[in-house]
């Protein structure tokens, strides 16, 4: 979990069902060679990785408790920097290594992980299945 | 396919179920491959004479189709020679600029390589960072796409897939040209 992995969880975990979507924050450093954003092109595949370490979840945010990608992108240490994608929990399933569980914390009920390793093999796929949400309109500094 | 790659190629069998939950077509966010022009009418032969393939075209002007965009997207790219510890405000580590010389000189060499014996003129792909200090090589286009990683050390790895189900996977060393795999995509994507 990337988000506040030290917190309790103040909400009950539940199911994600499989066509509920999940949004995923882009930092605009993955798109920063970019001869322009819009329309935004293919995802950058690096952006699907777990963190803080490879052995934890990558953070998304469902649809259900974060109803825009606005909202999604407003979760950022800084929201301009970023652009969000999303895909549906279970075309992400649909990849036999990742499962997709609720993670919520105290601060964002929102908040899911897809855990599973991030081969090159699942981000080219990841790249392939996400979509975008809310495209990167000028880079910050 | 040369080098040291474990090549692997399957009839979708394996992977038949992700494709047919696969529903998306990203064709009207791919912006760059509608500059993409096949210059391969095919069929050829490798190793026949450029001129034969390519009757209206000289090797200068294969050379210049294939590097000036090639340059112009490597370049665009050295921005990830710069990024440092924490550039995705989540902790990723920076990417040494030798990773990126590693990523950008295997892509050159490929390029030539494959337009030197095959005669193909590869599609400009992304260049982008990648998880743990690497470097992404990426092309995706019309239900098909390669994506080569290439780590600050060691072997590097690939994964390619077209929309008939056909997929390709392996290690590589990137001192080593491995333009057989983009040739491959290359021939998917006609």
């Amino acid at each position: 979990m990337a988000e506040e992995p030290n917190s309790v969880a103040a909400w009950p975990k539940e199911h994600v069902p499989d066509e509920d979507v999940l949004f995923l924050r882009v930092h605009q450093n993955y798109l920063r060679g970019r001869p322009v954003l819009i329309p935004p092109g293919v995802i950058p595949p690096g952006v699907f990785t777990n963190k803080p370490t490879p052995t934890d979840g990558m953070s998304t945010n469902w649809k259900k408790y974060c109803s825009t990608a606005a909202e999604a992108r407003a979760k950022a240490k800084e929201p301009l920097k970023n652009a969000v994608v999303e895909a549906e929990a279970g075309l992400v399933r649909s990849i036999s290594s990742l499962s997709v569980e609720h993670t919520p914390t105290q601060i964002d009920r929102s908040h899911c992980d897809v855990f599973g390793e991030k081969t090159t093999e699942v981000r080219a796929k990841l790249s392939s299945i996400f979509r975008w949400a809310l495209p990167l309109e000028s880079l910050s500094r | 396919m040369n080098g040291c790659a474990q090549y692997e190629e399957h009839e979708g069998s394996k992977s038949s179920s992700w494709f047919r939950k696969r529903p998306y077509r990203r064709a009207e966010w791919d912006a760059h491959d509608a500059k993409t022009e096949r210059l391969d009418s095919g069929p050829w032969t490798v190793g026949s004479e450029r001129q034969e393939l390519f009757p209206g075209l000289s090797q200068s002007d294969l050379r210049k189709d294939l590097f000036e965009p090639l340059d112009e997207a490597i370049e665009r790219s050295s921005f990830i020679a710069t990024l440092e510890d924490g550039w995705d405000d989540q902790g990723s580590p920076a990417i040494r600029p030798a990773t990126w010389r590693r990523a950008v000189s295997f892509l050159r060499a490929s390029a030539a390589a494959v337009l030197s014996e095959v005669g193909v003129v590869i599609d400009i792909p992304e260049i982008t960072p990648g998880p743990g200090g690497s470097v992404d090589i990426h092309w995706q286009r019309a239900g098909s796409f390669m994506l080569i990683n290439v780590r600050p050390d060691g072997p590097s790895d690939f994964y390619g897939e077209t929309v008939d189900g056909l997929f390709v996977k392996g290690n590589f060393q990137p001192e080593t040209h491995h333009f057989g795999v983009l040739s491959w995509l290359k021939n998917q994507t006609r």
